[in-house]
């Protein structure tokens, strides 16, 4: 016990805090909280961006929600989940859809495979796991020992081995901020690299037309779907506008029956944030972010398809 | 639910209270019998339906073998036994696998055939529990075994959370007299129950968060270098040992914990100087079980140097299929078969010029494991093209091979390895009790002490243990 205690302060005293496991369990359990939600109840699907960007404790009063449930997967498609919750009769909620160039058009099936790993073990989910993350959560959000990821920490520590306490950590909700001031700076840079190239057209008509079902199958049951484009910046923002053009990206998106679109470019605050590592937001222009998005979204498509009531309404 | 879970620690407080209340002990025997399908239930409650079956069926077939008075009916009674649980496992387990390959065999032959796909949740612990019931119907059969009156007594044997799903495979002669009357364990007994218990629990996180990760990748890359491959293959080694026994581990200290007394499963086996001795040091209770119910059945070594070859094949054959429904792992059984008749040649062959000088042995403990790597290449391996991949990676063969395998990558395994086979060297002749009960008692408390320290720091993401596919 003396030893844990002592452990504990070390890793404290090194700038490692608790932070909670982004793993499938508390992903599902979330999820389940999605069916049967009406209105009142925000989702956010996409990956990192989303989950680095967007504080949801601060959107659900911008958007007077009642709860907002952060269903991103780190470097995941946002498809699979949309469609899962398209077939889902009892959920008739608002949905904001990350759009990340390489993960909705790239040719990788990585992203869609790690989304659909994680619905996968979802629907095979076992009786106990809700009561497993239950007590899970609150021990994870106190203790630093049991910080995942701690194993290369105890090795950098046994070969006094230079390293920086992460930057990022993970909350209940899911989010994840991320004080870019502390980034590893022992760690080499490397060329950013989107790791896909943009998929042939074909195939992008067919994943707009998956989106355009989905959209439209979840705004027939009184819900709302908005797809946002989060800022990216300097080299990565270049490259992302080199592989995947907008007007043959996001413009296609848009031009969809039904989907309706929020790109930081088109916004001059929303376009005003610089993501110290390209791709993402640091933790300080969250909460104005947050706000920022809360007050574009109330304003972006305030009328909804009336639907059948839901359980949740 | 699954040992290394928070909500397994709540089940078990009110498993020990209950088990330690002054209620009467058939009452107490009900309780646990409750709790072991409340921990079954905790991943799919519906297939608790089908342990129950497995249940019922047994317990009324071998009432039927004891009591019948003709050799025909007690046939037909272990026949209906056999079908049952046989038929349960080979639907749910092995349906896909079969229409997959009738399937494929139809393609060879030139014909298109378009099979469902079953698609069916595999019921956790199915092949062990099946075995379990198997053996308890075939010693009464065979009159080894009378038949218990209690059917509480019998599906508590059967339902026994601690080994319920991933073993030891335990054997009714030695598990049902332990419920005859309440046996108190002591407070050493207790205290070495739950150090097993830690010790399973150390093991599970070493090849969840030290060895997973390297064998993933290493499985995970089409053309892996040599060094990549021996890396993750040994890797490999470590990881299913530590995965399996760590279980068997804690199983076995749940249950002492709890008053009983289960077999041990694994002794030291990557000490094994030749494959039947490993075979008496890996999964005993699965070998034991192939060796009483299927080789000596089928006439073991009584008819012959090549009837005893055909019987060694075939059992090697089905204890690979009994691991898993793919081609993967009958290959891997045939593999452990043809080394154990190799063994048998070069027995035959060299007679005691084999088991001469400790050099000869560690040669031996050398092959043995070799032979044991290249052969749980197929077991890991998703795809027999995948095996194929790594063992030419292995020889040398592979091309444009990219390193994956760097830094602690590659030295955490390979150090863990290490340790583990000289551990396993240094105990080969001893058991974990005796050397434990012989330290000294500061040894002893820094030996708790950092297993409590590894489990707490290296409880990440949980994996199920890998035996529970089985």
């Amino acid at each position: 016990m003396l030893a844990l205690a002592l452990l504990e302060f070390d890793l404290r005293s090194r700038g490692y805090g608790p932070s909670v496991r982004d793993e499938p369990a508390l992903w599902g359990s979330l999820r389940s909280q999605a069916s049967g939600s009406g209105a009142d109840t925000v989702v956010l699907l996409g990956a990192s961006r989303f989950q680095l960007g967007i504080d949801p404790e601060l959107l659900a009063p911008e958007m007077r929600a009642t709860r907002v449930l952060q269903l991103s997967i780190d470097g995941s498609s946002p498809l699979p989940v949309l469609e899962d919750l398209a077939r889902d009769d009892s959920f008739a909620g608002t949905v904001l859809v990350e759009v990340t160039p390489g993960a909705l058009f790239g040719t990788s099936p990585r992203p869609r495979e790690v989304a659909e790993s994680w619905l996968a073990e979802h629907e095979k989910r076992p009786l106990l796991r809700d009561l497993e993350v239950a007590l899970r959560l609150p021990l994870e959000e106190r203790f630093a020992i049991l910080r995942p990821g701690l194993k290369t920490a105890l090795v950098d520590r046994l070969l006094a081995r230079a390293s920086s306490a992460p930057h990022v950590s993970m909350r209940r909700s899911r989010y994840q901020p991320a004080d870019f001031t502390r980034r590893d700076q022992h760690g080499s840079r490397s060329t950013p690299s989107l790791g896909s190239e943009l998929c042939e057209h074909r195939e992008l008509g067919e994943r707009l037309e998956t989106i355009r079902v989905a959209v439209a199958e979840i705004r027939r049951r009184g819900g709302r779907v908005v797809f946002v484009r989060m800022p990216s910046t300097g080299e990565v923002r270049a490259l992302e506008d080199l592989v995947f053009p907008r007007e043959v990206t996001w413009d296609r998106l848009v031009a969809t029956d039904g989907v309706v679109g929020i790109h930081f470019e088109d916004d001059a605050e929303l376009s005003s944030f610089e993501c110290p590592d390209g791709s993402h937001l640091d933790t300080s222009d969250v909460a104005r972010f947050t706000s920022l998005l809360a007050s574009r979204l109330s304003s972006s498509e305030p009328e909804r398809i009336p639907g059948p009531s839901t359980s949740g309404e | 639910m699954v040992f290394n879970s928070l909500s397994f620690v709540l089940f078990f407080v009110a498993v020990l209270a209950a088990r330690y209340s002054p209620l009467r002990w058939t009452a107490r025997k009900w309780i646990l019998t409750a709790a072991s399908y409340v921990f079954y239930a905790g991943w799919h409650p519906e297939l608790s339906l089908l342990l129950a079956l497995s249940t019922v069926i047994d317990w009324w077939a071998a009432a039927r073998i004891h009591r019948a008075e003709s050799a025909r009916t007690r046939r037909w009674w272990l026949a209906l036994s056999l079908a049952s649980n046989l038929g349960l496992l080979a639907f749910f387990k092995y349906g896909d696998f079969g229409l997959r390959s009738v399937e494929a065999l139809a393609r060879l032959l030139g014909i298109e055939a378009s099979l469902p796909v079953l698609g069916l949740t595999l019921p956790v612990g199915i092949s062990f529990y099946t075995f379990q019931t198997l053996s308890y119907t075939l010693d009464v059969y065979r009159g080894s075994l009378r038949p218990v009156r209690s059917i509480t007594d019998f599906a508590l044997y059967v339902a026994f959370f601690p080994q319920l799903v991933a073993g030891p495979i335990v054997r009714a002669a030695d598990f049902l007299p332990q419920l005859d009357a309440p046996r108190r364990p002591t407070s050493d007994s207790f205290s070495w129950g739950l150090v097993l218990l830690l010790l399973g629990l150390f093991q599970k996180d070493v090849a969840d968060h030290l060895l997973a990760p390297s064998v993933d990748l290493a499985f995970g890359t089409p053309t892996p270098t040599t060094f990549d491959a021996w890396v993750g293959t040994i890797a490999f080694s470590a990881q299913i040992f530590l995965d399996f026994a760590g279980y068997s581990t804690c199983a076995i200290g749940v249950a002492l914990c709890l008053g009983f007394v289960i077999v041990d499963n694994f002794r030291f086996p990557y000490a094994a100087a030749g494959f039947s001795d490993f075979w008496k040091r890996w999964h005993i209770s699965l070998s034991g079980w192939l060796r009483d119910y299927l080789y000596i059945p089928l006439g073991g070594n009584r008819q012959g140097p090549s009837r005893t070859q055909v019987n060694l094949m075939l059992t090697m054959l089905l204890g690979g299929l009994w691991h898993g429904a793919a081609w993967t792992f009958v290959v891997w059984g045939a593999l452990h078969g043809a080394f154990l008749i190799a063994e048998r040649w070069l027995r035959a062959a060299l007679g005691d010029r084999l088991a001469s000088g400790p050099w000869l042995t560690f040669a031996q403990c050398g092959a043995t494991y070799v032979g044991v790597c290249v052969a749980w290449v197929f077991f890991r391996a998703p795809s027999l093209e995948v095996a194929w991949a790594m063992l030419r990676s292995m020889i040398g063969l592979s091309e444009h091979s990219v390193p994956v395998l760097t830094g602690e990558r590659a030295w955490l395994p390979i150090t863990i390895v290490g340790a583990l086979i000289g551990t396993h060297t240094l105990l080969r002749r001893t058991t974990l009790e005796s050397v434990v009960d012989g330290s000294p008692g500061w040894l002893r408390g820094l030996g708790l002490g950092a297993l409590v320290l590894g489990v707490v720091l290296l409880s990440g993401e949980d994996r199920a243990f890998i035996y529970f596919q089985f």
